[in-house]
């Protein structure tokens, strides 16, 4: 599916739990400037191209490639991202409408789980707890990456983990 | 490390703490042995003083590696309750 610049820049933005303000502060544009991007009602100045895939940890051809990036793929070794630059976020939407988002490095995780620490309760989120966060840490080393996981519970609650 | 509370009635506690003085050997040493008690009482994790140490230096080279990121954040009905930032 086709996925324009303004489309691909808000997800992109969205996958690093940031805000249009902050993009804007880390950019140096302003927050108006990022919203008009993201509602394609104007582009970003070509001299901001470099910076923005930058931010966004993408490359320019990324950015303008047309196809959408499958949601989950395995890496070979030379194009795996160093392990201390991935991140694990797990996003919680309870049905009541409470959010909750973990943005965890995988160093962290790997030795959360080495020292014996499990996923903390996050109430109403009976899902979480059959997560297995080793086998997901197995897997992204051996070079998985993007949506591990997307749940829906009976009472409506969502989680997804993804690594990127 | 940040923290930010908001309440429901709208109060906000904003908390800075520099990152050496709550991730050290001491407040690992503390941690543990605080641990150590509650696992009397209750179920808590077996982490040692060393472990969590450990912990505190992956902590470290995190922030480093990611500065400002967002640890955790909790939104209920609209508003951001919690953050907790590197």
């Amino acid at each position: 599916m086709e996925q324009s610049l303004g489309k691909k820049l808000a997800e992109l933005r969205r996958a690093r739990a940031m805000t249009q303000e902050e993009a804007a502060e880390k950019l140096g544009v302003s927050p108006q400037a990022v919203s008009k991007w993201e509602n394609e009602a104007s582009c970003p100045d070509i001299l901001l191209l470099p910076a923005l895939a930058e931010l966004y940890e993408v490359t320019i051809d990324e950015l303008f490639s047309r196809g959408k990036k499958p949601e989950t793929l395995v890496l070979p070794p030379e194009q795996r991202k160093d392990f201390d630059r991935l991140l694990l976020r797990v996003c919680v939407d309870s049905a009541r409408g409470d959010r909750v988002r973990v943005n965890l490095p995988m160093p962290l995780v790997k030795m959360g789980l080495e020292i014996g620490m499990k996923l903390p309760d996050i109430e109403g989120s009976d899902v979480l707890q059959q997560i297995d966060i080793g086998q997901i840490v197995e897997l992204v080393e051996k070079g998985l990456i993007g949506k591990l996981v997307e749940v829906e519970s009976e009472q409506g609650d969502t989680v997804e983990v993804v690594v990127e | 490390m940040r923290i930010h509370i908001q309440t429901e009635t709208g109060k906000r506690l904003c908390l800075l703490f520099p990152t050496r003085l709550m991730l050290n050997r001491l407040t690992a040493a503390v941690a543990a042995g605080i641990l150590r008690r509650r696992r009397e009482k209750a179920a808590a994790p077996d982490i040692s003083s060393r472990e969590l140490r450990h912990l505190f230096r992956t902590l470290r080279r995190m922030k480093r590696r990611h500065p400002g990121l967002p640890l955790v954040e909790v939104w209920s009905t609209g508003c951001l309750v919690v953050s907790i930032r590197l």
